[in-house]
Order: C-alpha cells, then structure tokens, then sequence
C-alpha cells in the first residue's frame, strides 16, 4: 500500500484528487493538508510515500514545504495553475507537474509514473516528455529565466524544531558556511538550512547582500565600518559589533559595491 | 514656470537698457545731466519693483478670482503708488534745482502713461504665460488620465483574466462535476457573469456603487467556493449610498488584494469586510466612503515586498481623476489592514 497526501489551500482541488485518487486502490489518502506547515507535520507523521503540492499556499509555498522535508523525501507530483515553475519543480526531482485543471487521464499519468518510481523503476521517474503541456518555446523562455539570475528570494523558511519560521530578508545580518548547512544569523537569534553558500550568493539580490569570503555573506547595510587586521588582511565590523573577515577578492568587492574605489 | 522666468530676466534687461535712454531723453528736455541719472536710475528700479510685486499679486489671485477688471485696477493702482513713491523720491535729487523739478513735475502725466503701459505689458505677459502654463498642466493631466484609465483597465482585464484565477476556478468546476453537479453548473454560471460584466466596462463614465457591489458580488462567490469556510466577506452598506457614482471598477483590485493577503499571509479562517457610508461636507455633495479591511500577518507580510500593484494604480487614478492625494488612506492595526477610499460625488 502507498500512502499519499495532499496539499492544497483550495478545498475543491483536494477533493478532486481524492476523486481521481479512487481508482488507484493501491493508494491511501492518508491526509489532506490546507497549508505547508500543516504538511509537514503530517508529513513527519505519516511519513507518505507520495504527496500532490500545490505551489502557491499561505505563508510558505509548496517549493519551501520540500525545502524543510528531511529524508526520506516522498515522491512529489506538483498540482498548480502556474505554468512558469515546471523548470524549477523538475529540478526539485518532482515526479510529475500537473496543470490544473486536468483531466483524469492526466493525473492517472502521474500517478502511473509514481507507481513505477515507488516500484523501484527510476527511469519513469524523470522529467522525460513530461511537460508536453508546455509548448518547446515557452520552455525555452522557462530555462532561460530558471538558470538566470534568479534574486527572487524574499525569505528564508527554516525549520526550528517541529514548527516554521519565516524569517525576512529584513531580519539577517549575515550567512555563515557552517559545513554542510548554512547558518542564519539575525539580531537575536540564528538558523541553520541546508543549503550551499552559491544558492544563496546566487538567489539574494547582489545590491543587498555580498559574498565577502568563502564562508561569509554579509547584508550591506549592516556594515559600520571597515577595519585593517593583521598586514594584509581586513574585516568588516556590522552594527551589532560582529567582525566579519574579508577575503582579498570580497574586500574588492566590497569595496566597489560601496562606492569606495576613488583610490 | 521656468520658462516664464526666462521672459522674467527679457524684462530685466529692458528696464536695464531703458535707463540710459530715458536719462538722454530727459537731458535732451533740459534736464541737468548729472540729475537725470539718478532720476533714470530710481524711476526704473521703482517700476521694476513694482512690476515683481505685480507678479506676486497676480499669483495671489491665480485662477479662482477671474474678473477680467482685476488685473486692470492693479495696473492703475500700482502705476499710480509707483509715480507716487517717484515723486517723493524726486523731492530729494532735484531740491537744489528747480528748472529740473519744474520739467520733472511736466512729466508726471507722460511718466504716468508710461507706467500704466509697462506694468501692464507685464501684467499680460505674465497673465498670458500663466495661462499657457495651466492648459499644458491640464493637457497633460488629461492625456495622463485618459493613459491611466486605459491602462488601468487593460491591467485589470488582464488581472482578472489572470490565468491562475480562471484556472484554479476551472479546477473547482472540474471537482464539482464529480460531487455536486448542480453546484458546478452555478459556478459556469457565476463565472460567465462576472466574464461578461468586465468586458463590458468599456467607458470612462462613473458607475453606481449598485452595480459595482453586485459586480463584485459574482467575484466574491467564485472566491468563496474555491476556498470554501475559510473565507468570508462581510459587506456593510446603507440603501442610501447604493445610488452613489464612483469610478468603474475601483474596487474589485482592492478587494483582490485583500483577499490574497489574508489568505496567503495567513492560515486561518480569514473575514474580508466591505463598509460603505457617506461622510457630509458643510459644502459639495458629501463623499462616498469606502473601506476594506482583512487580516494580515505583520511579520510575514513586510516580506512580500509587492503591496499591491492594486493600491498603487487606485491611489494613481483617483490623483488623476480628482487631482487629490489624500483620497487613498491605509491603517495598520494589530493585525489588521485596511484601505479607506474617499470618493468626492460632484453633481450628477
């Protein structure tokens, strides 16, 4: 028996999948979830072996409910009205992209190819073919704009026990590579995701935060002084008194994004 | 009014290039040469003082006060205190000379004239230069308008062709189909409607709130269905207001708006109201009063750097249909948001 869950806000769109779902009898409905941080809770608890998430939801969307999951990861089939994230849902290893609305034959290809995966049949459970409900151009346009600078993070979701927290752009002061995580730190408290030092340097936006050494990004507004240490090298010094060490190259560049390279 | 300071500094240049004419022509009458520099020289900086302040009136009487003899009696008048304060000012540099005076007195009349003449050449000019400067503000204001209108119309159609709105609702139906038939078929139904009222709008004219509520109304069911117990919207109106003019769809991006800040900003059940009321003024017609209030998340919302294209482009038509900026208020309070529109009502 596989053990499926289903995370949407619309009530509707759950009961559809539940109605499509009735013909698989080798799948339990083992819970339907109105918001992210309710699945992941049940997630936790039923540990399913498939879910269907939707994109768009309150507070935390469907891509930060996988960001927050822990191994063993679910099989995921998205189910949303937005075509634009297919490209990033394929990378997050999705099964299959469903655009609502669908009909049965549709969703029964999904879970067809879900089937297969959980059966232990991995080449079923890739992207191949999959978006044919995208036209070639548009995909196109979609991995351009997917491998693009992407600068569309406004929040950082981390788990802090069993509960989410959402932490603002607003709110950090700097990221630290702390091995295979990187650490959060804020005014009064930090967090760890697991996440590399590149997708954060890549998806914050550059005129904000600055990767000013291997193992530290910096919010630049943040930053009180700059302060010679040692010969060579420097720190930055931010508002909280915090001494951040500066590489050559990001003393450079911080230099520049400060407007400090007169001479 | 840059433009019309370049003329300003035409002026200045006149009255700079007047006096040494002046002084040679009052010579040439037998004025004493070394006086009548000095007589050139004040006479001119009385009259260009005069005609600044004449500026600085006219602005003062901008365009409210239009009567046509204004401008005529402030020339006169002004002529007439410029001649005076020369003539006091004349009692001082020719009182060791009294052909020079008696000439000087002679003149009074002819200078008297020629007053008249240049502040009110000014007073033209300047009167001219504002105009030009008004029709092109409301040239612009105009053709702004008609811009915003239009755009704001397209980004509306465009909203709520969104395709995610119709898409999700086509899902719904898609569920329904299975469950509750007759359901699915209101939902058609619900659907067209609020389709065809939007295409429909197709002028400028102000609506009754009537039918901006019932149009809003057909939105709201859809809404409703598709996210079921968790949202709810209170309307509270009075039947006196129903007749009240606004802008065509106004509303609909607001209430849109707040919508998906409470429900994404959210996870409860979340209460959009809708109050109506109108607010007296001791003069004009009264405003209508429109506020939409729903439930927001302080903390997650200053993440969502997007507050709404929906209330910029409200705040930017009524600027521009109203020429006011205060029409448009919003409050924070506790965990509340609300819009508060002010809508003038000018006489049908």
């Amino acid at each position: 028996m596989i053990k499926a869950i289903v995370i949407d806000d619309e009530p509707l769109a759950i009961s559809l999948i539940r109605d499509y779902l009735r013909s698989f009898t080798a799948i339990e409905l083992v819970k339907e979830c109105r918001n992210g941080e309710d699945a992941l809770k049940a997630i936790a608890e039923h540990k399913p072996d498939l879910i269907f998430l939707d994109i768009q939801m309150p507070k935390i969307s469907g891509f930060e409910v996988l960001e927050l999951l822990e191994e063993p990861l679910p099989l995921v089939i998205f189910s949303t009205a937005y075509d634009e994230y297919a490209v990033k849902a394929f990378e997050q290893n999705a099964v299959d992209y469903l655009l609502k609305p669908y009909s049965k034959e549709r969703f029964d290809k999904a879970v067809n190819k879900a089937l297969n995966a959980s059966a232990g049949n991995p080449a079923s459970g890739t992207a191949s073919g999959v978006v044919s409900g995208i036209g070639s151009r548009k995909m196109d346009n979609l991995i351009s704009a997917s491998s693009g600078p992407g600068h569309q993070l406004n929040k950082v979701v981390v788990r802090s026990g069993n509960a989410v927290r959402i932490i603002p752009l607003q709110e950090i002061q700097y990221l630290e590579a702390y091995d295979d995580y990187v650490k959060i730190n804020t005014a009064n408290d930090c967090f760890l995701k697991k996440k590399t030092m590149q997708y954060f340097e890549d998806a914050l936006n550059p005129d904000e935060f600055l990767r000013v050494h291997r193992s530290f990004i910096l919010k630049l507004d943040q930053i009180t002084k700059i302060e010679p240490e040692g010969r060579e090298s420097h720190v930055a010094v931010l508002k909280s008194g915090t001494k951040i060490p500066l590489s050559k190259t990001g003393f450079a560049k911080l230099k520049q994004s400060l407007g400090l390279t007169g001479h | 009014m840059i433009a019309s300071n370049k003329y300003l500094w035409i002026f200045l240049l006149f009255f700079v290039a007047w006096i040494p004419l002046q002084a040679l022509l009052l010579v040439w009458y037998g004025t004493e040469p070394v006086l009548a520099w000095p007589d050139a020289v004040i006479s001119n900086l009385i009259l260009s003082f005069t005609c600044f302040d004449v500026r600085l009136i006219m602005r003062y009487y901008s365009s409210e006060k239009r009567a046509w003899y204004m401008p005529l009696l402030w020339t006169s008048g002004l002529s007439m205190i410029s001649l005076l304060l020369l003539k006091f000012a004349a009692g001082y540099f020719y009182r060791d000379d009294r052909g020079s005076l008696y000439l000087f007195r002679q003149s009074l009349p002819l200078r008297l004239l020629f007053n008249f003449c240049v502040i009110g050449a000014f007073v033209l000019l300047d009167r001219l230069l504002y105009y030009v400067h008004i029709r092109q503000e409301e040239n612009k204001r105009k053709s702004d308008l008609e811009k915003i209108s239009k755009d704001a119309e397209l980004s509306l159609l465009r909203q709520q062709l969104q395709p995610h709105f119709l898409f999700n609702t086509l899902n719904s139906i898609s569920s329904l189909i299975g469950t509750q038939p007759e359901e699915a078929r209101k939902m058609i139904q619900q659907l067209s409607d609020f389709f065809r009222a939007t295409v429909r709008k197709d002028d400028q004219n102000f609506v009754d709130l009537g039918s901006e509520l019932t149009q809003l109304q057909l939105y709201l069911d859809i809404e409703k269905l598709r996210f079921g117990d968790r949202l709810t919207v209170q309307i509270d109106t009075e039947n006196s207001c129903l007749a009240l003019r606004l802008p065509p769809l106004l509303l609909q991006p607001l209430v849109e708006n707040a919508i998906k800040f409470g429900l994404y900003g959210t996870y409860g059940n979340v209460l959009i109201r809708i109050g109506v009321w109108v607010e007296k003024e001791k003069t004009g017609n009264g405003n209508l009063i429109v506020q939409i209030e729903n439930p927001f998340d302080p903390q997650t919302a200053q993440s969502e750097n997007g507050t709404g294209f929906g209330l910029r482009s409200v705040k930017r038509r009524l600027y521009l249909l109203f020429s006011r900026n205060d029409l448009v208020q919003t409050r924070i309070n506790d965990q509340l948001f609300a819009v508060t529109l002010k809508l003038p009502q000018t006489k049908s």
